[in-house]
This record gives C-alpha cells, sequence and structure tokens, in this order.
C-alpha cells in the first residue's frame, strides 16, 4: 500500500502530523476562498470592492456592480462550494467507516439518488400539499425531501447489506446500484409525468452546478450542513472502536446502534442538503478520506475535520475550474469531479481487489 | 466474580446454548472446550454481554444486561478470534483504541500503558508498523495489547476484571502460546479473572484452575482439569477414544507444552 511506503513518526504516532496538515488546510481554505471571490468571467475586483466595503459608499457606478458581482454572486457560490465539498467528503469519511470499507461513497452506493428522487417528488408534486405545511416549511421543502430521500435510501441499503452486525461489501455495492437504479427509474416516471414550469425546475436542478447560489440557498442548506458536521466529531472515537467490528465497538463501551442511527441521520441529512442545492456531485467523498488516510491516517478525530477542509478546497477548486475553462461559458461541476475522480476511484479499486474480494 | 445460570441461546431458531452454567472466579483462569460448534463461541458473546439470551447472568454481582456498554467495558474485555481491518492503522494507533474508554485521559500514562500492553505481548518496537502488515499471529497479539489495556488494572474499585479471550492463542507458535498463557496466569495472580475458550487441551490442563466441557450446547463437566479430563470424557465429548497421559509407542517423538522451561 502507498500508505506504507509514507515515513510515519517515532512509534506510529501521527498525532502531529495530523494536527499539523489540519492547521494547513485551514490556511489553504481561507487562501482557496480569497481566491475563488477574486477570479471569474468579470475583471470584477475583491481589493476595490473591500475598500469600498471598508469606506462605506460605491466610489462609483463600476465599484457598485463590482460590489454585486463580488458580494451576491461570487461570495454565495464560494460558500456554498466550501460546505457542499465539506459535506461530500466528510459523509463519504463516515459511511465508510460505518460501513468499514473504503468504497462506501454516498454518491455511489445510492444515498445521492435518493436524496435526488426526494428533490424531484418534492419538484413535482409538492403542488399537491397542503398549503399551510408548505408555508410552514417554505424554503426548506426541498432540502427536507432530499433528506427523507436519502435516509430512506440509506436505512434501506443498510438493513440489505447488514447481517448480525457484520456489512457485506459486495452486497452493499450491489444494493447500492440497485437502489440508485430504482431511484432514477421512479425520477424519470416524475419527469414523464411533469408539466412544462416542473421539468424546467427538474432540469435546472438536477444540472448539478453551483451556478445558481445564492443568499437564501446558503441560509437553508448551511445550517443543515453546519449541523450535521458539527454532529459527527463526536461520533469520532465510536467509528474508531467500529473499525475494528461492531462487536468489538460493544467490547469497548460504544454504543454502536445509537451511534449508527446518528451517523446515518447526520449523513443524510448533509447530503439531502448538498443535493438540494447542487445535485448530485460525485466522487469527493470516495478521494479525500482515502488521500487523507494515507498522509494522516484513519483515526477519525482528525480524519473528519481534515476531511471537511479538504472536501471543500477540492470542490471550490473544481468550482473555478469549471467556470473558468470555458469562460463565460460553464462546465457542470459534477462533470469535473467525475472526470478526476473515477480515474481516481478505478485507482483505489484496482489497488483494494486483493482484499475486497471483488 | 461472572456467574451464569441456565444461559440458552437460540440463534436463527435453533437452540445453540442450552440451559448452561459456569462460574468464572477472580484469581482463576476458567477455561471452556468442546468440540467444533459445541456453542463455545457464543457461551463467551452471550456472557459479554453482545447477544440476545436467556438465564441469569452477573458479573461481580450486576446483572450483565442491565449494565451500560461503557460500564460493562471497565469491568471486561473481549478477544475476538480474528479481526480483520480495513483501513491502515498502525499497531500504536489500536493499542491506543483500547484506551479510550474515559478512565485513562493521562496522556503519558496511556502512551506507557500502550508501551507495556505491546511488550507484554511480545511486540515490543512494533509501534511504528502497519497491522495490515503483521502476520496473523502478530495480529492476534495486538488484539490481546489492546483488549489488555482496556482493564490494564485487574483490580478496579476493589473489584476484580475479566478478561473474555475467545481461542487466544490458535494463530500463535508453541512459544508464544506459553507467554500468553503465562500472561494469563499473571493477570489472575494479581486478582483480576480470565474466562478463556481453548482448543489445546495440554495448554488447557497446564494453565485452567476451572474448565468447562461443552457438548452440543450443554455443560457436560466441570471442575479442575485433572478431574474434567478423563479417558470417558474425551470418548464421550470428542468421539475420540485416547488415554489421557498416555505415552506414543517408543520412538515416536511427542512434544509437551508442559515440559517447556521459560
Amino acid at each position: 500500500m502507498t500508505a506504507h511506503r509514507l515515513r510515519l513518526g517515532a512509534g506510529g504516532d501521527r498525532t502531529g502530523r495530523a494536527r499539523l496538515v489540519i492547521a494547513a488546510l485551514a490556511v489553504l481554505t481561507l487562501l482557496v476562498l480569497l481566491l475563488s471571490t477574486a477570479t471569474g468571467a468579470s475583471d470584477a475586483s475583491v481589493v476595490d470592492v473591500a475598500l469600498s466595503l471598508v469606506s462605506g459608499e460605491p466610489s462609483s457606478v463600476l465599484s457598485q456592480r463590482d460590489r454585486i458581482i463580488v458580494i451576491d454572486i461570487r461570495l454565495p457560490r464560494a460558500l456554498l462550494g466550501l460546505l457542499i465539498g465539506a459535506a461530500l467528503a466528510v459523509s463519504g469519511a463516515v459511511m465508510q467507516g460505518l460501513f468499514r470499507n473504503p468504497l462506501a461513497d454516498p454518491g455511489l452506493i445510492g444515498i445521492s439518488s435518493g436524496a435526488a428522487l426526494g428533490a424531484v417528488l418534492m419538484i413535482v408534486l409538492g403542488g399537491a400539499l397542503p398549503a399551510a405545511l408548505l408555508g410552514l416549511v417554505g424554503p426548506f421543502a426541498l432540502p427536507l425531501a432530499a433528506f427523507a430521500g436519502g435516509l430512506a435510501a440509506t436505512l434501506l441499503l443498510y438493513r440489505i447489506a447488514t447481517l448480525h452486525g457484520q456489512t457485506s461489501v459486495a452486497t452493499m455495492l450491489l444494493a447500492g446500484l440497485a437502489i440508485a437504479a430504482l431511484a432514477s427509474a421512479v425520477t424519470g416516471v416524475l419527469i414523464y409525468v411533469a408539466d412544462d414550469r416542473q421539468l424546467r425546475d427538474v432540469t435546472f436542478w438536477s444540472l448539478g452546478s453551483l451556478a445558481g447560489s445564492t443568499w437564501p440557498k446558503v441560509l437553508t442548506a448551511g445550517p443543515v450542513i453546519l449541523l450535521s458536521l458539527a454532529v459527527l466529531p463526536f461520533l469520532a472515537r465510536g467509528l474508531n472502536a467500529i473499525t475494528l467490528g461492531e462487536a468489538t465497538a460493544f467490547h469497548m463501551g460504544v454504543k454502536v446502534q445509537k451511534l449508527k442511527n446518528i451517523a446515518v441521520v447526520s449523513v443524510a441529512a448533509a447530503i439531502g442538503a448538498s443535493v438540494a442545492v447542487s445535485g448530485g456531485i460525485a466522487f469527493v467523498g470516495i478521494v479525500v478520506p482515502h488521500i487523507l488516510r494515507m498522509i494522516i491516517g484513519p483515526d477519525h478525530r482528525y480524519l473528519l475535520p481534515a476531511a471537511a477542509l479538504l472536501g471543500g478546497i477540492l470542490l471550490l477548486a473544481a468550482d473555478m475550474f469549471a467556470r473558468t475553462i470555458v469562460a463565460p461559458a460553464e462546465l457542470p461541476i459534477g462533470i469535473v469531479t467525475a472526470l478526476a475522480g473515477a480515474p481516481f476511484f478505478l485507482w483505489v479499486l484496482l489497488r483494494h481487489r486483493a482484499s475486497t474480494g471483488l | 466474580m461472572i456467574c451464569a445460570k441456565n444461559l440458552s441461546v437460540r440463534l436463527s431458531g435453533k437452540l445453540i446454548v442450552d440451559t448452561l452454567s459456569l462460574t468464572a472466579k477472580a484469581g482463576q483462569v476458567t477455561a471452556i472446550v468442546g468440540p467444533n460448534g459445541s456453542g463455545k463461541t457464543t457461551t463467551m458473546k452471550a456472557i459479554a454481554g453482545e447477544i440476545a439470551s436467556t438465564g441469569e447472568m452477573t458479573i461481580n454481582g450486576d446483572d450483565i444486561r442491565k449494565l451500560e456498554p461503557w460500564q460493562l467495558a471497565t469491568r471486561r474485555a473481549v478477544l475476538p478470534q480474528a479481526t480483520t481491518i480495513a483501513f491502515p492503522f498502525t499497531v500504536r494507533e489500536i493499542v491506543r483504541m483500547g484506551l479510550s474508554t474515559g478512565l485513562n485521559n493521562d496522556a503519558a500514562h496511556a502512551q506507557a500503558i500502550a508501551a507495556e500492553a505491546l511488550a507484554a505481548v511480545d511486540l515490543e518496537g512494533f509501534e511504528g508498523r502497519f497491522y495490515q502488515e503483521l502476520s496473523g499471529g502478530e495480529q492476534q497479539r495486538v488484539q490481546l495489547a489492546r483488549v489488555m489495556t482496556q482493564i490494564w488494572d485487574p483490580v478496579l474499585d476493589g473489584m476484580p476484571c475479566f478478561l473474555m479471550l475467545d481461542e487466544p492463542v490458535s494463530s500463535l507458535d508453541i512459544r508464544h502460546q506459553l507467554t500468553i498463557m503465562q500472561l494469563a496466569k499473571d493477570y489472575c495472580a494479581r486478582g483480576g479473572g480470565v474466562i478463556a475458550v481453548m482448543h489445546d487441551l495440554n495448554l488447557t490442563a497446564m494453565y485452567a484452575d476451572h474448565m468447562v466441557m461443552m457438548k452440543k450446547g450443554k455443560a457436560i463437566a466441570a471442575g479442575a482439569p485433572a478431574e474434567v479430563l478423563t479417558d470417558a470424557a474425551m470418548e464421550e465429548v470428542f468421539g475420540c477414544r485416547m488415554r489421557v497421559s498416555g505415552l506414543p509407542a517408543a520412538g515416536t517423538p511427542f512434544i509437551l507444552p508442559q515440559t517447556a522451561v521459560l
């Protein structure tokens, strides 16, 4: 394994290195955030905007325009990119820990498809819901529906793939494929019965891009993602124990079922909120944790925060690439992550061919 | 003391453990022996609180089913038959996990215990190695070190702690079999208790203070090895006609662990 070739510090202790990597990633996150708000099809200058913000009033029509571009277009997009990247990467790391397998990724095993089905259900059939209910959930209707879809898919997968506390990898991947196919088929049926306006909504949403990022979207998806990400570090020790097996985790004092419940609900919430905003973005959840395990090791106490940061950085970088490479047009970000992630995933599969027995 | 009365376990409708009673005292190595599929491991899992069972089951007087997982984790630690891990943990990281039950928050102390535990299982200096790169026997000893760190002090608040070991020497060479059994014996000498599922009857005779012989989920015999290990029991339980303490024909080499000079 490549991980084994990396030099280890004295006595197999990687906590110092992990802390260093997390600090470096935090700095890098800020840099990428700045860079992302500074680059784009327009020549709007972050420096000018910052100056005009400090001085209070926009000094000219030009800087007024720049201010809108930077504050209302680029900044929410960058923040959503960070949040969604973090949600995808951390969810991947948690699912992999829970399933005790480095191949479990919400995008691969049907969780994202389930969330997508929930979102499309809401777009197409949401009008039939009582107005009072819709008024109550308001802008959260779409994320909530995606959350419910993701949760249903996750629970179904867990029930199918786990027998007597042992999760079968082959069953998990195959069941994930089937769940994804089923969810996509039902989504297809819904699109078939949708009217023109709903169809436009579905198509626009399923393009899987950060292009439609607005402050209201940041404010609806942001709290859900932040809340679920805030819960997960408390599961780190338990997830470490579960890598030795669920029975062993119980022997070590972990309330396994409770931990699984919290983890699955948190992941479904984070993925649901992400999918509701940006559609399904594949491979971030598998690539980021895998790279980090090679550098800082699989200890979830460090892996989870590092994955949140690196996931945000990579997704934001992919988004910058997507919107500048063919400027003023844009590539869907899902294409960029798949182009980079799919070959990486194949490489992981090849490396693990012997141990997964697939 | 761990005490089970009329313990029964059903798995998928089949009775695996049948009204078994067992007592494991502090200061003693209690061995569970029996042929494959006789319910030894299932008995261990039930006593560990891991699977559903009926009958009475107590550890130091408290109902095992009523204790929270973290409470059980401070009173008993369990070594499974084999542990596979999908992620690249180092030996040190695995052993340190045993210390995460909340009783050992002092990092320097935890570090010292982890090093001592690795030395005890004859893996000194293995801290920086990757678990997946070790041999089966080395992995088993790493897991034993982790299990021991979980209840490092054999007596906690005046109550004995128990090591539950499922075939602890199954992958080990003969010298390490003796090392590990001696380690279990020492743990008992310091006030703790050990329950071990065993296949090697010679090691059992050597190290067990008390043993339970199982067949088809039932305890056929219980007592000191000298009482339980009889020609009749060997034939009845293992279906094998053989003589206890009999010598082979002259000229056939045989090696007994009893003759080892440690």
